[in-house]
């Protein structure tokens, strides 16, 4: 097993002890591993651009295969937690940029664009923050489907529901995440 | 306001009931609570909703988010060299990569061209591979109003990248804000959009990305279409990867069927016409004025809503009609209901400035063909590649056929043969199941094979129709090296051809061609002959042959030449490529690729007789020749041409001249096919052969050895035998220990069944004699 193996498993130990500093040093660790990989997509060899991918390779480069499935389980929760902060941040110092020089955003369309914009992850964390006050177990179940790339199939094991409750919990977290979506972007642009 | 607590939780309950059952259950639960209700019911509402951004997984977002945030890479700058071209500056960038104005680094001649890089890597063999052989099939689309692709690659990153034709024109959108063409002009302009998408579905290539945006327009008003088939030259049989690339499909321009993750087919290219279309005649995107789930909006009632007209000649009258059905036909959201292909368009809208009835009626043809294909399930016809394209377009030609004869008994037989192209067609591609969820399969294998096998069932009843579209499909194996397929097919076409009343002569010497050239691959090689023999006569038997039959020609006798060089009647396949030269010659400006590869390959063979003096001639000539930079002629031909000088200066032995030359001809073919191509390995082979001559000896040993190091490519076998005499002929002159083993076990493979007389008695002569 390799150093960050042993690392991540003894990490994943004490937090299975409700050791927070080493929550908050795994997560470190996981972000770390998360953002300087992603901040090489494209220019890297073989790049993929898939965050799935990213985040498996994570998983696989810090925690190794010999992962108990809670140990796994709360691997993937961090991880997807992790990736979800690598794209916020990405989207706040992009924000930051386009109000510096107002005139970004303004790329010469090449056939290839990306529809992306079209979803504020900035607003969606907000969103999903606010969804997770009452219904924890569907904004975790957001978090694991759209941040990390996990089918239905993995998530219900992990959480031992039945595949249906995880298709069903997405819906049901689809529909309100969209409708405080549009509320908020409605506020937002509220004369 | 905070939510309802009980909201999310009368949702996840409503959403586990039936659909039915869901209204009225809310309704129940929230009682007299109706901001509630309202609530419930946006929410159930927008759970049937597709294409939410949610529904995009943060991937997609991602992409654009990261490539943003990302530092521009270093080595991407002005001067860096890709593939033959240098880098001048960046005209663009966008989430998937970025574009450059790039020029030609070799000095060859000047030449500008759009170098596209995309960002995202391709990793395997297997999808490179892919990727090489779909640019080969790319770089056929040759027309007028599409900006050629001239050159691709994968560079050491494993990044694809593109080098297309620079034009230099304004976008369709500023086109119709500065120039503020009338009605009549922005229609001849769309049709000439529409020709030159069908005859790249005719060339089985779908464009899937087709916008305002990918449309030039030229200063002498000639539009040119951007980025054909890019689309999908990147995706590719990587299901992952066309996951990624369709959500980069700008969604003011995709069809429904991509929306809801399908790939796309011709159809969907007729779709995205039916939105330009939309655009060009009301100055409006069709995406922003019209309401998911609502009837199709037509253009004529576009008009009332805008507050200045697009142009004075466009008036809701004008629009009413005609050209509202052709909208409403093209924009069709089930593509069962669109234009079967572009070309359908093209024509109706050619009608429409003509003044004669369009098909885009419900009592027309279109429409009665559409309905048949609904009633056969068969509305996956749009997720499929063009083969339906070329099944149509012969539809359409029976349709004429109808137009031009007076007799009635012919008229029906035309019609009934139209009904049969297009049962056939529908039958070839409704096969697939659209519940199965997956949607059709669509492998452009499995589409080849189905439709190879029911064109020889149902279609033989008109060997004609059968025979073309076998045909068809035979050159696509070709063009894919299936050669056992290509080979069963192109006989099956041939069989067709002979049946039909009056077959025809470019068939019948195009697959008979083929068929010979793979009888001697398998060693027959007199056989072979004899059908190419068989072929030129019935060419010369032409009396007054047009440039197609020429061609056929040209192309024959060059097929004679290489056949009878490979049998060792050297003298015989020198005539044979004088004569092929010679045919090509009197179609040189219909046919400049041919007729320059008959040249490079008479001075090749010329060189391989010790002609070196005609050999170099010829090569120089074709270097000079002004059509070898022009558009329709590949740039690999140059490289080609340049190596066959160096083949002319080995053979007046001249060497040292010889080496650099095919250093870079074999630095330029790997570029282009792969370091392990069959012609990329021919050069190798002359290179060792050059240094060997130079006394380079350890060198031209790791080169030769480096080539049979390399796997069977399923060549014919002399070609890997000729490299064992040669490596064996430099171990010697090295005195290596390995030596006389090499020796005899070249004389081996040289004299037994795979060698011949010259290559065997070089083998036996570097044995030390008794």
């Amino acid at each position: 097993m390799s150093t960050h193996a042993e690392n991540t498993a003894a990490l994943l130990q004490r937090c299975a002890g409700g050791d927070e500093g080493a929550y908050g040093e795994l997560f470190e660790l996981i972000y770390a591993d998360l953002h300087r990989r992603a901040q090489h997509l494209g220019v890297g060899a073989g790049a993929t651009l898939s965050t799935t991918a990213l985040v498996h390779e994570t998983f696989l480069r810090l925690a190794g295969t010999r992962l108990t499935l809670n140990d796994r389980t709360h691997f993937f929760h961090l991880a997807a937690r992790a990736m979800r902060r690598v794209l916020i941040d990405a989207s706040r110092r992009r924000n930051a940029r386009k109000r510096g020089d107002g005139a970004a955003g303004l790329t010469l369309d090449t056939g290839l664009v990306a529809p992306g914009q079209d979803l504020d992850l900035v607003a969606l964390d907000q969103a999903l923050e606010d969804l997770a006050a009452n219904e924890p177990r569907m904004a975790q179940v957001v978090e694991l489907h759209f941040y990390a790339g996990l089918e239905f199939t993995e998530i219900a094991g992990m959480l031992d529901l039945s595949e249906r409750t995880i298709a069903r919990d997405w819906r049901a977290a689809r529909a309100l995440l969209h409708v405080s979506l549009s509320e908020q972007h409605d506020a937002s642009h509220a004369p | 306001m905070p939510p309802d607590p009980r909201r999310a939780r009368l949702l996840r309950e409503a959403l586990d009931l039936p659909t039915a059952d869901r209204d009225a259950f809310v309704a129940e639960a929230c009682g007299d609570d109706a901001d509630l209700l309202d609530s419930l019911r946006r929410l159930l509402a927008l759970d049937a909703a597709t294409g939410l951004p949610l529904d995009q997984s943060a991937e997609a977002h991602a992409i654009d988010l990261l490539a943003d945030d990302s530092e521009p890479d270093p080595r991407l700058r002005a001067g860096v060299r890709i593939g033959a071209y240098r880098l001048v500056r960046e005209l663009g960038k966008g989430g998937m990569g970025s574009v450059w104005l790039a020029e030609r680094a070799d000095g060859q001649f000047s030449q500008q061209v759009a170098l596209k890089l995309i960002r995202i890597g391709m990793d395997s063999e297997h999808v490179q591979r892919q990727f090489r052989r779909e640019r080969a099939l790319l770089a056929r689309l040759q027309h007028p109003n599409i900006a050629q692709l001239i050159d691709g690659g994968i560079d050491e990153r494993g990044r694809p990248w593109f080098a297309m034709e620079y034009i230099d024109g304004i976008s369709l959108g500023a086109w119709i804000e500065t120039v503020q063409p009338d009605l009549h002009a922005r229609l001849e302009l769309f049709a000439k959009l529409c020709r030159a998408v069908a005859h790249a579905h005719r060339q089985l290539v779908v464009h899937r990305d087709l916008k305002p945006s990918n449309v030039l327009v030229q200063s002498d008003g000639e539009p040119r279409l951007l980025d054909f088939g890019i689309a999908r030259l990147v995706e590719n049989d990587d299901s992952e990867r066309t996951a990624t690339m369709q959500r980069f499909l700008t969604r003011d321009f995709a069809a429904p069927e991509q929306l809801r993750g399908e790939p796309g087919g011709t159809s969907t290219d007729v779709y995205a016409l039916g939105l330009i279309l939309f655009e060009i005649l009301t100055g409006e995107r069709y995406r922003r004025l019209h309401v998911e789930g609502e009837a199709t909006l037509r253009p004529s009632a576009t008009l009332d809503n805008v507050t200045r007209a697009p142009s004075a000649t466009i008036t809701r009258t004008r629009l009413r009609g005609d050209l509202d059905a052709i909208a409403l036909r093209a924009l069709a959201e089930d593509p069962a209901r669109r234009y079967a292909d572009a070309r359908q368009l093209a024509d109706d809208v050619q009608r429409h400035l003509d003044g004669k009835p369009i098909e885009a009626r419900p009592d027309g043809f279109a429409y009665r063909a559409a309905k048949f294909v609904r009633r056969n399930r068969a509305a996956v016809i749009a997720t499929v590649l063009g083969l339906a394209a070329l099944l149509v377009a012969s539809g359409v030609a029976f349709r004429q056929a109808v137009q031009k004869t007076t007799e009635a008994e012919r008229a029906r037989s035309a019609l009934r043969q139209s009904e049969v192209v297009n049962q056939f067609m529908l039958s070839v591609f409704g096969t697939a199941d659209p519940n199965s969820g997956k949607g059709v399969d669509t492998s452009a294998g499995a589409l080849l094979a189905a439709g190879r096998e029911r064109a020889t069932t149902e279609l033989a009843a008109e060997p004609g129709v059968a025979a073309t579209v076998l045909h068809q499909i035979g050159q696509t194996y070709v063009s894919l090296g299936e050669d056992r397929l290509a080979r069963a097919t192109l006989a099956q076409a041939l069989e067709f051809n002979e049946r039909a009343q009056s077959p025809s002569l470019s068939i019948a010497a195009a697959a008979g061609g083929r068929l010979a050239y793979y009888a001697f691959q398998d060693g027959q090689a007199e056989r072979a002959l004899d059908e190419l023999d068989a072929i030129v006569e019935r060419l010369d038997a032409v009396a007054d042959p047009d440039e197609d039959v020429v061609n056929a020609l040209g192309k024959t006798h060059e097929l004679r030449g290489s056949i009878l060089y490979a049998t060792g009647r050297k003298e015989a396949s020198r005539a044979a490529g004088e004569a092929a030269v010679a045919a090509w010659r009197r179609v040189r400006d219909h046919y400049p690729a041919g007729f320059l590869f008959s040249e490079i390959g008479l001075a090749d063979l010329n060189a391989a007789l010790g002609y070196g003096e005609s050999a170099l001639e010829g090569a120089e000539r074709v270097l000079a020749d002004p059509l070898a930079t022009s558009r329709d002629v590949p740039p690999a031909l140059l490289a080609h041409a340049r190596g066959v000088k160096a083949r002319a200066l080995q053979a007046l032995g001249r060497h040292a001249e010889a080496e650099p030359m095919l250093r870079a001809t074999i630095e330029e073919f790997s570029q282009q096919h792969g370091a392990d191509a069959a012609l990329t390995r021919y050069w190798r082979f002359r290179h060792a052969e050059t240094l060997h001559a130079l006394g380079r000896l350890d060198e031209a040993q790791a080169v030769a050895d480096a080539v049979l190091a390399l796997p069977s490519d399923g060549s014919a076998a002399y070609r890997r035998t000729r490299v064992e005499v040669l490596a064996a002929a430099i171990a010697r002159d090295r005195n290596a220990a390995d030596a006389p083993a090499r020796i005899d076990a070249a004389t081996l493979a040289a004299c037994g069944e795979s060698g011949n007389a010259e290559l065997c008695a070089k083998a036996q002569s570097l044995s030390p004699g008794p």
